[in-house]
């Protein structure tokens, strides 16, 4: 067991190539009567069919054809079963007035394809293999006792998949290891499906309401299909209060699982607040206690808001046949059997496309959490991605992934996933995986999955879906559609682009309509919002996009209050001063409804209609996801209000002709949240979003042109220039001596200090200081994402750091002693005696090597006394010590024998002058 | 001459901060800028550490932070919250001298002595980490500390005799 252990704590191994292995999909509980009809199946798709024991598999040499292959085999077995059919069970119940009742049903054996990869291949020496059940303890004795080898000989690595720790996983993990062996080749599961369906659940719910639509009894009734005579064996919960609520469970084995319950109540929920107008949360909301169920509360209220639950934001479709949908399930549980155990809750919103032609299903979005405790849950915890896609793939019957949407943090906080059939990645994408060591992974449940699907079918089409799975057959016979043809992907992907057509063609008309009205109305005042509107979790998150955006940098003045505005911010055109954002309704934003910030941020136009200026770069900000807006304005409202009046910011006629922006903003303004490029990763698109958006990182190193506008296309992120430093590029144009790669990038931007590149400092300080506290995956996706931009030459050798030419050096004695003096002792070659702090080396420091002196003399005049984090350490300024011509001096040392590639600067005395009566 | 850099802080900035300093817990009450060699010298009277330069150039100020030599006339108060600061009088007492003040002694490696604080502090961080220095590992440690009496010689030789020292004195 130990070296076991052992042989899964190393982390770099690759994941095997597809190359050379051979697919398979397994069937359990295979009976032997149905050989001849799979070995016919098998021959169809060109496949073999191998048996194992109680299991088989189909195994080829494509994915594709060994699932094909095991749906058509356990699709038609299936149909040879009499007394199969749904069709009563999932057509609409009318039901009218205040008393309602609804019956649902609930397969007990999943007969859907369950996605669960595990790989098996035999390196000589031992046999590895790959799975999500490495962290299962019985796996290396069930490996033993199937092959008869020693344990020894197996070594396991973490594979994280859709079936991780499921019992799904161990079976994938044995059948990859017997494939291997029988077939003598390295072998890759794709899924598992049961061959034999076990029956269902019936389960029944009935209700009626008060003229207040308060329920007044509940009712519910589940049983396996044949009910036995037994006394009922448990009462099973509703979370919503009830004036009178009975519970009967005919469930001996206890073969029903909490899903299905969920299920039952949760679609039956929807069914009579949408039977009564009003709206499936709000009326969970008023059945669930307000001191009793605060948490349940606080996280329904978190996923509303994170999901945008009220916010009608569907577009019109072109396309009549796709219907979407969206809807909400929760669930909660708690021990019966010990009162003191903490309750947990979990709740989905699903946002979905019912192609009413094929009955394809297609998930877009789900927004997904859990929490625990009574009240005060604080912050709420995401469901992994792999439980979302394996809910989703078992309940549609098709192998769907998920990834955190853009403006998520990956990890265990993700609460919205993006999700998208398997089959459109490629292979090879799909294989990209994340060896770790084997983890304990808390079970989450997703039992309201099945619910927010159904309640989404529903929202979408109008039907009322009362047993899962949702195939897309019996989607499509439900809807009376029409046949669809076998292969559903490429409809998928014509339909997508047909959506993103819509979407820009209604984006255009929006910033039509934006330039044909210069003149901006006010957005009425409104009483401030108390801090309880939003949830904790809310607020949280609006911290951090506060902190990734930087407000309070701008908008604190020098010892003034946190975000007070008047900082005086010196432009090209003038000074501007910062406004105050603390929510004071005379001074601040106090009386601004969100609404009103809403156009700010995305627009540059403020509560009363006066334009701002754009040195507040709501160019960037328009980028920001609908939820990260809503959760800034819920943070930014919930701090304590100052009143504080910053100076007004005068600049010269005609500049101070505020009207002037509309027109600077129909030419430079473009507006819209940002559109995630489905091509490129999850993490490439969230570093995008940070960058380009909340970060705002392109307005201080894109260049900017005579009106004041970022240079975009070829010139973004080139370099431009911040409070009198250079801000240096940040793309392959770069001055930098060493390349930046994405992990010189990580260190800078966490840290402040990047080995071969220097240190943060200036107005780049305090972008560290606030990235420092953030989650690390972000500030990994935003080093991901610009190290993306600089294209990696191949065979590049690298960079070799010049020597000083000592021709060059002639003539700069005056420097060099003043560097020796001076400067030596931290900076020279050897690295100094080791004193406190980073002492990066100047051969490596980006500043020596840019086309213009500022960043340098900036440091060396005024030092660093404010370093990004503590580990840093300072350097003291000498702008007492040395005048402008010693400043010169050293300066051009430095460059010459430095960076001995790089032309010398000319006027250093005069810029060193500037320079040093800027304020730093 | 002047402490532009470190003094940029308002001085009425005034917070009560804990500092440990040679093994013990100090409190003061003064601007987190304000440099750490003010506060040992006039806070806590602890004259070991010398202003020189008040640039970080000479040495003399030398102080240990985490066991790394630390140039305190250019440091803030603030950089020393969470370390440990060792400065000469946590090193030995006049009845007990450490090794390398015993080793300086007897090489009488002192002229007018100013520039000792940094010298034996520079030593020590290098002992630390190179128990067996040769004279060019020493000659580099001491680069930068600056004498101007010119007992160069003595201080190399004494900070070999140090090494000695301790190397046949493991109790230390």
């Amino acid at each position: 067991m130990n070296d076991i252990r052992e042989a899964s704590a190393c982390g770099t191994v690759t994941v095997p190539s597809e190359e050379g292995m051979l697919h398979a999909c397994v069937l359990g509980e295979f009976e032997p009567g149905w050989q001849g009809h799979a070995s016919h199946v098998a021959a169809e798709h060109g496949v073999l069919w191998i048996e194992l024991g109680k299991s088989a598999a189909f195994v080829g040499e494509s994915g594709t054809s060994v699932r094909d292959a095991a749906l058509q085999a356990v699709r038609s077995v299936r149909n040879d079963e009499p007394g199969r059919g749904d069709a009563e069970s999932t057509a609409p119940v009318p039901h009218a007035g205040l008393q309602c009742q609804a019956h649902y049903a609930w397969p007990l054996i999943d007969g859907a394809f369950v996605p669960c990869t595990a790989l098996a291949r035999d390196n000589g020496e031992r046999i590895e293999v790959f799975s999500a059940a490495s962290g299962d303890p019985h796996l290396p004795g069930a490996l033993a006792d199937a092959t008869g080898l020693p344990v020894t000989r197996f070594a396991l690595y973490s594979l994280d998949t859709a079936a991780h720790g499921d019992q799904d996983a161990t079976s994938a993990a044995l059948a990859a290891v017997a494939l291997m062996r029988k077939t003598g080749r390295s072998i890759r599961v794709e899924g598992f499906l049961s061959v034999r369906a076990g029956g269902s659940a019936t389960l029944s719910v009935g209700a009626s309401l008060d003229a207040g639509g308060r329920l007044l009894d509940w009712h519910y009734k589940a049983a396996v299909a044949e009910p036995s005579r037994a006394t009922p064996s448990r009462h099973v919960q509703s979370p919503y209060a009830a004036r009178h609520s009975t519970s009967l469970i005919d469930d001996e084995q206890d073969s029903i699982p909490r899903a299905a319950h969920a299920f039952a109540r949760e679609s039956f929920v929807d069914e009579i607040a949408r039977g009564n107008r009003i709206d499936p949360v709000d009326f969970r909301l008023d059945h669930l206690d307000t001191v009793e169920d605060a948490g349940a509360r606080e996280l329904i209220d978190s996923l509303a808001q994170r999901a945008g639950w009220n916010r009608d934001v569907r577009k019109k479709e072109g396309h009549s046949a796709l219907a979407p949908g969206r809807g909400f399930a929760f669930d909660a549980r708690e021990d019966a059997l010990d009162g003191n155990r903490t309750p947990e809750y979990s709740a989905w919103i699903v946002d979905l496309d019912v192609d009413r032609l094929t009955g394809d299903v297609n998930i877009r979005r789900v927004v997904a959490g859990h929490a625990q405790g009574r009240r005060g849950l604080g912050a709420i915890m995401g469901v992994p991605a792999r439980r979302i896609a394996a809910a989703s793939s078992r309940l549609l019957g098709m192998p769907f992934a998920a990834e955190p949407s853009h403006d998520e943090t990956a990890g265990s906080r993700a609460v919205s996933y993006r999700i998208h059939p398997v089959q459109a990645l490629a292979n090879a994408e799909a294989l990209q995986v994340q060896v770790t060591e084997p983890v304990h992974v808390p079970h989450i449940d997703s039992s309201p999955a099945a619910a927010a699907i159904a309640n989404a079918l529903y929202d979408a089409t109008g039907v009322r879906f009362r047993a899962p799975p949702f195939t897309p057959e019996r989607v499509r016979a439900v809807l009376g559609g029409a046949k669809a043809p076998r292969d559903a992907v490429p409809q998928r992907r014509r339909r997508s682009l047909r959506t993103a057509f819509a979407a820009g063609v209604l984006g255009s008309l929006i910033a039509l309509a934006c330039t044909a009205w210069p003149v901006r109305a006010p957005i009425a005042p409104i009483d401030r919002p108390t801090s309880s509107t939003w949830s904790e979790a809310t607020v949280a998150r609006g911290r951090e996009v506060a902190a990734f955006g930087d407000c309070a940098v701008c908008h604190t003045a020098p010892d003034g209050a946190t975000n007070a505005g008047g900082l005086a911010l010196e432009t090209p055109f003038g000074t501007v001063y910062s406004t105050n954002l603390t929510p004071d309704p005379k001074t601040g934003i106090g009386n601004w409804s969100f609404a009103a910030f809403d156009r700010a941020m995305r627009q540059g136009i403020s509560r009363d209609g006066h334009h701002l200026y754009p040195a507040f770069p709501y160019t960037a900000f328009t980028k920001l996801s609908e939820a990260d807006m809503t959760a800034l304005y819920a943070y930014l409202m919930s701090q304590p209000a100052i009143e504080s009046a910053p100076p007004q910011t005068r600049l010269p006629f005609p500049l101070n002709q505020r009207a002037l922006v509309a027109g600077w903003n129909a030419l430079y303004l473009k507006q819209g949240a940002f559109v995630p490029n489905p091509s490129r990763s999850a993490q490439w698109n969230r570093g995008a979003y940070l960058v380009d958006g909340a970060g705002h990182c392109s307005a201080c190193h894109s260049p900017r042109n005579a009106l004041g506008a970022e240079k975009g296309a070829s010139r973004y992120l080139t370099g431009g220039s911040a409070e009198g430093w250079v801000a240096p590029s940040l793309v392959a144009n770069s001055k930098s001596p060493v390349r930046w790669t994405e992990d010189a990038l990580f260190d800078y931007l966490r840290t402040g200090f990047s080995r071969e590149h220097g240190v943060a400092a200036g107005p780049m300080a305090p972008v560290v200081a606030g990235l420092s506290t953030l989650p690390e995956a972000d500030v990994r996706a935003m080093a991901h994402y610009v190290a993306s931009l600089s294209p990696v030459i191949a065979g590049a050798a690298p960079a070799v750091v010049p020597k000083a030419d000592a021709i060059r050096l002639q003539g700069l004695d005056n420097g060099r002693r003043i560097f020796e003096g001076a400067c030596a002792v931290c900076h020279s070659e050897t690295g100094g005696v080791g004193n406190f702090g980073v002492r990066p080396l100047l051969a490596l420091n980006t500043s020596v090597s840019e086309a213009s002196p500022e960043n340098l003399l900036h440091v060396i005049l005024h030092g660093i006394d404010a370093p990004a984090t503590g580990e840093l350490g300072y350097m003291p300024g000498f702008s007492d010590a040395f005048d402008d011509r010693q400043v010169a001096d050293l300066a051009s040392y430095i460059r010459a024998r430095f960076a001995p590639g790089e032309a010398s600067w000319g006027d250093l005395a005069q810029v060193s002058g500037k320079v040093r009566n800027q304020a730093h | 001459m002047s402490m532009h850099a470190i003094s940029a802080g308002s001085a009425l900035d005034v917070e009560p901060l804990a500092l440990n300093v040679n093994g013990r817990t100090w409190s003061v009450e003064v601007a987190r800028s304000t440099p750490l060699l003010y506060v040992l010298r006039n806070d806590f009277e602890l004259n070991g550490p010398k202003y020189g330069c008040g640039l970080g150039q000479c040495g003399a100020c030398t102080v240990l932070l985490d066991g790394g030599p630390t140039r305190s006339c250019v440091v803030p108060v603030a950089a020393a919250l969470g370390r440990e600061v060792l400065t000469l009088e946590g090193l030995g007492t006049l009845d007990a001298l450490h090794p390398i003040q015993r080793a300086f002694i007897d090489e009488q490696a002192a002229q007018c002595g100013y520039c000792l604080n940094g010298m034996i502090m520079s030593a020590k961080a290098l002992l630390d980490r190179n128990p067996e220095p040769d004279d060019s590992a020493i000659r580099q440690a001491l680069r930068f500390n600056l004498c101007r009496c010119g007992t160069h010689l003595e201080i190399v030789n004494a900070v070999k005799r140090a090494a000695h020292y301790l190397k046949t004195e493991p109790g230390r």
